[in-house]
This record gives structure tokens, C-alpha cells and sequence, in this order.
């Protein structure tokens, strides 16, 4: 207990070191104006940054793009409740009654109570996380390759979660990631794949070339189809609630950060599900349900505190399993790997001072994030009326100049260019592309792993039934499968019993 | 506040690539070679910022902008475990303003692989210097019973294909001297191929692996039996070589050096040379170069060449052996 204090005050003086401070506040700059931004999601806009971070080292490098993944929680909020879009998918629920209170000029104590709701789940979530990190990082030393080889199975089982359309869809990503993770050298042979003579390619395509593709270039894209309605900045006023607000607000936020760290903790898990359940508790526990959806603040508060508390504890299966539940969880890893770091079991063995000072960075960012948008909230609201082309040629040129200095490489923009007008078609006939990307980057472990264990157990197969950890694991990936292939049977079959219910009923003779 | 000031080198860096690429394209036509260097140098380093190589190439450009007074611009070209930036290297134009970081037995798996379709050989190069060598050291656990190399070969002789082992990568020098160790004792290793050093002796304190194939920086709380240099290091005086305890066939040392693409006139060879040597010999270089941790090992002009030939001549059956094994 006594080194894991020592390890807190070690990453908490690290991360107010001047060159990680700045690279936290620029990250939380960004990140609200990112959040602020309707259509430029947090995976797009750290994807984009990535390439900028290569140099950085890989502390300050994270320490950013954390801060960049927290201020969009924050910045969302703005234009959730000022435009009615919200800036990012987990403040969908903040519009609903956000929009209102601004519509009846309470629109300043709106955006305070966010600010303070996200302040407290923020600071608790990442105190949680600090009390997780050890307990679950200390299986680390059991994790050999057969164990890792089960856990990244794990890993690859949850990616059914994510599908957009259709489990099929789904499947079909995650199939054509593992594909692209074949790509290059062969890690235990040498031989090349799918190569095609292209020397380049010998290391597989680079993962954040991919990353930038689908999400930066893909989401560009398509902002330029969407139009975005006018703002109501006229009627900020006060940013504090009145007391009775306080009151009804404070019981809100503690609700929402539970709800949001306790299930910001399953891996997989995507983040408007907590902000929604938190928000449909609040709905159910209020002495005026009625006034939910018209500007009731305790929506407010509970979407806010859910959203960022769900935010910190999805760090958990990161950090210390090395799953990335979600699109912007998938980049965060990919900078990691570029930096020549891989969240998981090891991360806390091998890179204690890494990990350590980006949780204590998570302090940092909220407080800072605070600042940002509860005294100064008013420069942001100004941003929303900068015009979007601008910023649209800005992103595109600064995509390109990242991809290449990656490696000094043309063909990485090219691969960068492919996979954004990938992305765009993806998005059109919704396919999701997470399902990809967690393939592209857990497929190349899964293969090392496996080929690993095989290797040190002289090529015995079984050694992966009969490792306990490891069976346990394939187990649970089974289930995981299993239960999804289930309630998606269940589901398709609902539907079609009413839709051939309702002929039934529109047929006359019967 | 190292985080500060990479950003900012890097910008320059690249502002300093166009600078110097445009100057060359332009007047490499009418170029005199007895004002050499009239105009900045390209160092092409195979490997991303930051590594090893990297750093000792950058502590060398530095030092050389003094001597020849024209700027010496690193190019970082990774890729392809430096197969990309090799090729670079040696299809560059043989006047002295493109030179680059060669890596040993990088350079020679990647000629000798012949799925690696390389466009250059061992003769694409004039070598110029040899600035880093670290050998490879064999150790075990502290509580194992063995206390020299013979003894370990003699377990491993009559243990075939049991022992486990773990490398930092296919055809890394870990990897070759596990071969070695395989041909001394005519015997057989469980070798699992990792990412980089740092996880296979992950592996090995977590006792997955048996012996460990590792250098001098990752030597705590481990005892090592053999180093597989020539002769005795400096830094470790007390470890016996593998030469010395009797195998003869157990050496191998990555070495790290730099080269510039063959068919350079004479006299720009020679003064690159000299100037490679002068700089690396001085003392502000050595001292500089040992507080990175670089084990610096000079050896310049035409003994490099010879060095740098023998070491692919030595790798030659490993990688055969290596290509056998799979089939």
C-alpha cells in the first residue's frame, strides 16, 4: 500500500513537471475546442494529433491526447445545450434538457453545473482508477504469451459490441482488420505478406495512417455534407445554479458518476450507454419526472457526471488489460504503440513512471478543465461562430503534412487518403470501422502471442486449455460470443414476428 | 523539458531537408570534388528518433558541422527493420553528400534473406567508420546451477529442443547467437521470437525462458556466464568471452557504423574518413558518447571495410540455418 501512495505522489509531481503541464493544458485546449466543434469527434481529432506527438516522448505524448479525450467531454456540453448538436455522441443526453434551460435564459447555469458535475466525476473517477491500476495490473507477471494469446481473444470477442447496423457488419470489419494485420513481415518466418514487392510495407500498414484515414479524413468528409444550426449565445448570464438547482443538482452527480464509472469499466462498453442509464435513474428517482426533457437540471448534472466518470474508468481496461473498448480508446492505444509502449498487464512492470504520471495528468486535465470551461466558458462560446471551412482546410492539410512525417514515407499519405474515403463510404452504408481498427491493432499481438506460446510449449496446442488463466479467458470469449449471437437471433426474430404480426392484422380476410 | 525542444529540432529538421535537398539537386551537375564539402550533408538513419542509432548519429552530425563547416542534416527513414532507409542509402549518388548509418547484422540478414528481395549487397557501400559495438551476452538466473558457459553447453547438448529461449526479434543478433549456441552444442532451443529486448526479458525474469541472450544494459540481478566478443570488455572486466572458454564459434556483436553508397572518388572517401575518425576519437565525443550508454568501438577506413566483411561472412550460414529450421 505504502509504494502504491508513493507511486501516486511520483506520477502526481511528474505531471505538473512544466513540459507535461504544457503538453496537458494544450490537450485540454484542444480537446474543448474539439468537444466544442459539432462533427469533429474526439477519435477524429486524436487521431489527426497523433504524427504531432511522435517526437514528444511518450509521456507528454499520452499526457495530451488524455487531455485532448477529457476536454471533449467538456466541450461537448457547450454546444449540446447552446446549439441543440451535441458537440460529442456522449452528450446526446445533455441536449435534452441543456437545450431548454438555455432556451428560458438559464443556459449559463446549464453549462455550470456540466463544469461542476464533470469537475467532481472526473476527480473521483480517476481516484478509483488509482486504486484499481495495482490490484488488476498486479496479475501482470502470470501473463505469459498463452495467457495474453487468451486475453487478446477476449479482446477480439468484444468487438461484437460495437456493431452499427448489423452483427454481420460486424463481423465482416473485424475480418478485414485482421487482414490488414497480415500484412508485412511475418513476425516468427520473415516471409512477406501481401506485400506485393513493396518494400515499404514490410512493417504492415502503419496503424495510425489507418487511424487518420477512417476517422480524421472519413469524418471530414462527411462534415461537409451537415449543416449546423445558429447558436443562442445571447443569454449567458450567471454560470451559478441558484440554490435550489445546487440542491437538486448535487444527489444528480454523485448518481451519475457511480453509474458512469461502474459501467465505464466494462470493456467495450460505449459511452452514451451510463449516460443514458444515469439519466433514465434520475428521470425515475425525481419528485417532478414531468419537468424531465424541459429543462429539469438534475438531466443535466447526471449526463455530465455520468459522461466524464465514464471517461476515466474506461482508462481501466486500457491501461491495464490493453483492450480499447472504443474508437477513441483504439487511437489512444495506437499512440501508445507508436511511442513504443503497450497498455496491458505490463504496462504498470515494465513502465511504471509512464503510467503513473499520465493517471496523475488525469488530475491535472480535470482541474484544468474546470478552469477552462467554467470562468472562461464564454471564449468558447465564440468559437461556435468561427466558419467551418476554415477549420475544414486546416484539418485536411495538417492530416497530410502528419501522415508523412511519420516516416518520412509518401506512401503512408496515400494509405492515410485510401482509408479516408473508406471511412466516408462506411459511414454512408454504416459499417462500423472500430471493429477494424481493434482487429488491425489486437490481430498482429494475437498472432505474436499465439505463435509465441507455441513456440515455448514446443508446439503443443493444448497448452492453451490447460494453462488455468488461459482457459478461463477462451471461456468467457466464448460466452461473450455466444450470448451476442443470442440476443441478436432473439432480436431478429422479434422483428420479424412483428412485422408479419402487423400484415396479419392489415389482412382483412384473416 | 526534453518534451520541448524535439518538436521544435524536428521542424527545423525538416526545413533543413528541403534547404539541402534543393541545394544539391540543383548543383550537383557541376560539382568540384577538391572543395568538398561546399554544401550540407544527408546522414540517412534506418531507424525512428530516439533509438540508439539515432542518438549516435545525431552526437556525430553535430560534432562533424564543426569540421567541415556546412551543415550535416539527419534524415530518419524507418522502416522495414532499415531495409527502406538502406535502400535509400545506396541508391543515392555516390558524391559524398549522402551518407548513412549502417547497423550490423541488420545490414547482412537483410542482404542474405532472399524473401527480402534487396536491391543492394555487402559491395553497395563504401564504409567509412565503425562507432558502436555491443556484444551479446549469454546469462541465467542467479540461482541456476550452472556457473560457466560449458557447463550451460552441456545441458543444452544433452537437453535437446527443451531449453526455452526468447529473442528480441527474427534475425536479431539474439536470435543468430542462439544459433551459434544450437551448431556449438549440435543440439536444439525452443526460440520464441519477441518484440525488442525489453519483453523477452520480460520473459525471461518471469521465468518463461531458461537462458538469456541479452546486453549489457539489461544485465541486473542476472549472472552471466559468457560475452560473445572477441576480448573482454572494458566495462566488464570480469566476464570471460566465449572465445576464451573454449568455443571459438560463439561471437557475435551487433556493431553499429556508417557508410556512404560505393563508387565514392577517392578523396572524399578519405575525407570523410578522416573526419569520422577525428571526431569520434575526441575526448568531448567519448565522453558525451558514454553518458548515452553507447559502447563506442572505432574502427575506421579500410580495416572497417574488412571488419564489416567479415561480419557478413560469419552471419552467412546463421541465416542459412535460419532459413533451414523453418522448413
Amino acid at each position: 500500500m505504502e509504494t502504491t501512495f508513493a507511486f501516486w505522489v511520483q506520477g502526481i509531481s511528474d505531471a505538473l513537471q512544466p513540459s507535461n503541464l504544457l503538453f496537458a493544458f494544450l490537450g485540454c485546449v484542444i480537446g474543448t475546442l474539439v468537444g466544442v466543434l459539432p462533427g469533429l469527434g474526439p477519435a477524429a481529432a486524436m487521431a489527426i494529433l497523433v504524427p504531432l506527438t511522435y517526437d514528444m516522448g511518450p509521456v507528454p505524448a499520452i499526457v495530451m491526447l488524455s487531455a485532448i479525450y477529457f476536454g471533449t467531454q467538456y466541450g461537448g456540453t457547450i454546444t449540446s445545450v447552446l446549439v441543440n448538436v451535441p458537440g460529442e455522441s456522449t452528450s446526446v443526453v445533455t441536449c435534452l434538457d441543456g437545450h431548454p434551460m438555455a432556451k428560458s435564459g438559464r443556459g449559463g447555469a446549464a453549462l455550470g453545473i456540466a463544469a461542476i458535475g464533470s469537475l467532481f466525476a472526473g476527480l473521483t473517477g480517476t481516484l478509483l482508477l488509482m486504486i484499481l491500476a495495482i490490484p488488476l495490473s498486479s496479475l501482470a507477471l502470470r501473463f505469459g504469451p498463452v495467457e495474453m494469446f487468451a486475453l487478446l481473444v477476449v479482446g477480439l470477442s468484444l468487438v461484437i459490441s460495437f456493431r452499427g447496423g448489423s452483427l454481420l457488419a460486424a463481423f465482416a470489419m473485424t475480418l478485414v482488420g485482421l487482414m490488414l494485420g497480415l500484412i508485412g513481415l511475418d513476425p516468427v518466418q520473415g516471409a512477406p505478406r501481401f506485400t506485393f514487392g513493396i518494400t515499404s510495407l514490410f512493417d504492415g500498414v502503419q496503424l495510425v495512417t489507418v487511424i487518420m484515414g477512417l476517422f480524421g479524413i472519413g469524418e471530414l468528409l462527411l462534415s461537409f455534407e451537415e449543416r449546423v444550426p445558429e447558436p443562442i449565445t445571447g443569454k449567458i448570464n450567471s454560470l451559478l445554479p441558484d440554490r435550489g438547482e445546487r440542491k437538486s443538482a448535487s444527489l444528480a452527480i454523485l448518481r451519475g458518476t457511480c453509474v458512469g464509472f461502474g459501467l465505464g469499466i466494462i470493456p467495450g462498453m460505449a459511452g452514451i450507454v451510463p449516460t443514458f442509464m444515469a439519466y433514465a435513474l434520475e428521470k425515475r428517482l425525481a419528485k417532478h419526472p414531468e419537468k424531465f426533457g424541459k429543462g429539469a437540471i438534475e438531466g443535466v448534472a447526471t449526463a455530465e457526471a455520468s459522461n466524464n466518470a465514464y471517461a476515466q474508468a474506461s482508462m481501466v481496461p486500457l491501461l491495464t488489460l490493453g483492450i480499447p473498448g472504443t474508437a477513441t480508446l483504439a487511437v489512444m492505444m495506437g499512440a501508445f504503440m507508436i511511442n513504443g509502449i503497450t497498455p496491458g498487464p505490463f504496462l504498470f512492470v515494465n513502465h511504471p513512471e509512464t503510467a503513473w504520471t499520465v493517471i496523475g495528468s488525469f488530475i491535472v486535465a480535470n482541474i484544468v478543465l474546470f478552469i477552462l470551461n467554467f470562468p472562461l466558458v464564454r471564449v468558447w462560446v465564440n468559437i461556435l461562430l468561427i466558419p467551418r471551412r476554415f477549420l475544414q482546410v486546416a484539418i485536411l492539410v495538417f492530416c497530410i503534412i502528419g501522415a508523412y512525417t511519420l516516416r518520412n514515407n509518401v506512401l503512408d499519405v496515400l494509405v492515410m487518403i485510401l482509408f479516408g474515403v473508406l471511412g466516408y463510404f462506411f459511414k454512408k452504408i454504416d459499417w462500423p470501422a472500430v471493429p477494424l481498427v481493434i482487429a488491425l491493432i489486437l490481430g498482429p499481438l494475437l498472432e505474436r502471442a499465439l505463435r509465441q506460446g507455441l513456440e515455448l510449449a514446443d508446439g503443443d496446442t493444448t497448452v492453451f486449455l490447460t494453462t488455468p488463466t488461459s482457459a478461463l479467458l477462451l471461456a468467457l470469449a466464448f460466452l461473450i460470443v455466444t450470448f451476442s449471437l443470442f440476443a441478436n437471433l432473439k432480436a431478429a426474430r422479434a422483428a420479424r414476428l412483428l412485422v408479419s404480426h402487423t400484415a396479419d392484422k392489415a389482412d382483412p380476410t384473416s | 523539458m526534453q518534451g520541448f525542444d524535439v518538436p521544435i529540432r524536428k521542424a527545423g529538421m525538416l526545413a533543413r531537408v528541403l534547404v539541402a535537398s534543393l541545394a544539391t539537386a540543383l548543383s550537383s551537375a557541376a560539382m568540384a570534388q577538391s572543395d568538398y564539402p561546399n554544401q550540407p550533408i544527408r546522414l540517412i538513419v534506418p531507424f525512428s528518433p530516439g533509438g540508439g542509432t539515432d542518438l549516435g548519429a545525431r552526437l556525430l552530425a553535430n560534432d562533424l558541422e564543426q569540421v567541415f563547416g556546412v551543415s550535416v542534416v539527419v534524415e530518419n527513414l524507418p522502416g522495414a527493420g532499415s531495409q527502406l532507409g538502406l535502400t535509400e542509402l545506396a541508391n543515392a549518388k555516390p558524391d559524398g553528400y549522402t551518407i548513412g548509418a549502417v547497423n550490423q547484422p541488420a545490414l547482412d540478414t537483410i542482404i542474405l534473406s532472399p524473401e527480402r528481395q534487396a536491391t543492394f549487397d555487402i559491395d553497395s557501400f563504401d564504409y567509412i567508420i565503425n562507432h558502436v559495438s555491443e556484444p551479446i551476452i549469454i546469462a541465467v538466473r542467479p540461482d541456476s546451477p550452472y556457473e560457466t558457459l560449458k557447463d550451460l553447453v552441456a545441458e543444452v547438448a544433452a537437453r535437446p529442443g527443451e531449453l526455452r529461449v526468447a529473442t528480441s526479434g527474427l534475425l536479431t543478433p539474439e536470435h543468430l547467437a542462439q544459433l551459434q549456441l544450437e551448431q556449438v552444442a549440435r543440439s536444439r532451443l525452443r526460440i520464441a521470437h519477441f518484440n525488442g529486448a525489453a519483453e523477452s526479458m520480460t520473459q525471461f525474469r518471469a521465468g518463461r525462458t531458461d537462458i538469456a541472450f541479452t546486453t549489457a544494459s539489461f544485465l541486473e540481478g542476472l549472472k552471466p556466464l559468457a560475452i560473445l566478443s572477441r576480448e573482454r570488455s572494458n566495462a566488464l572486466p570480469d566476464l570471460p568471452t566465449a572465445v576464451e572458454q573454449g568455443f571459438p564459434d560463439l561471437v557475435m556483436v551487433s556493431t553499429r557504423g556508417f557508410a556512404a553508397p560505393a563508387g565514392l572518388p577517392e578523396d572524399v572517401l578519405a575525407t570523410l574518413r578522416d573526419a569520422f575518425a577525428q571526431v569520434a576519437q575526441s575526448e568531448s565525443h567519448q565522453l558525451k558518447a558514454a553518458e548515452s550508454g553507447l559502447s563506442v568501438e572505432i574502427v575506421v577506413g579500410e580495416e572497417y571495410e574488412a571488419f564489416a566483411r567479415s561480419n557478413f561472412e560469419s552471419a552467412r550460414p546463421l541465416v542459412e540455418l535460419a532459413q533451414q529450421q523453418r522448413n
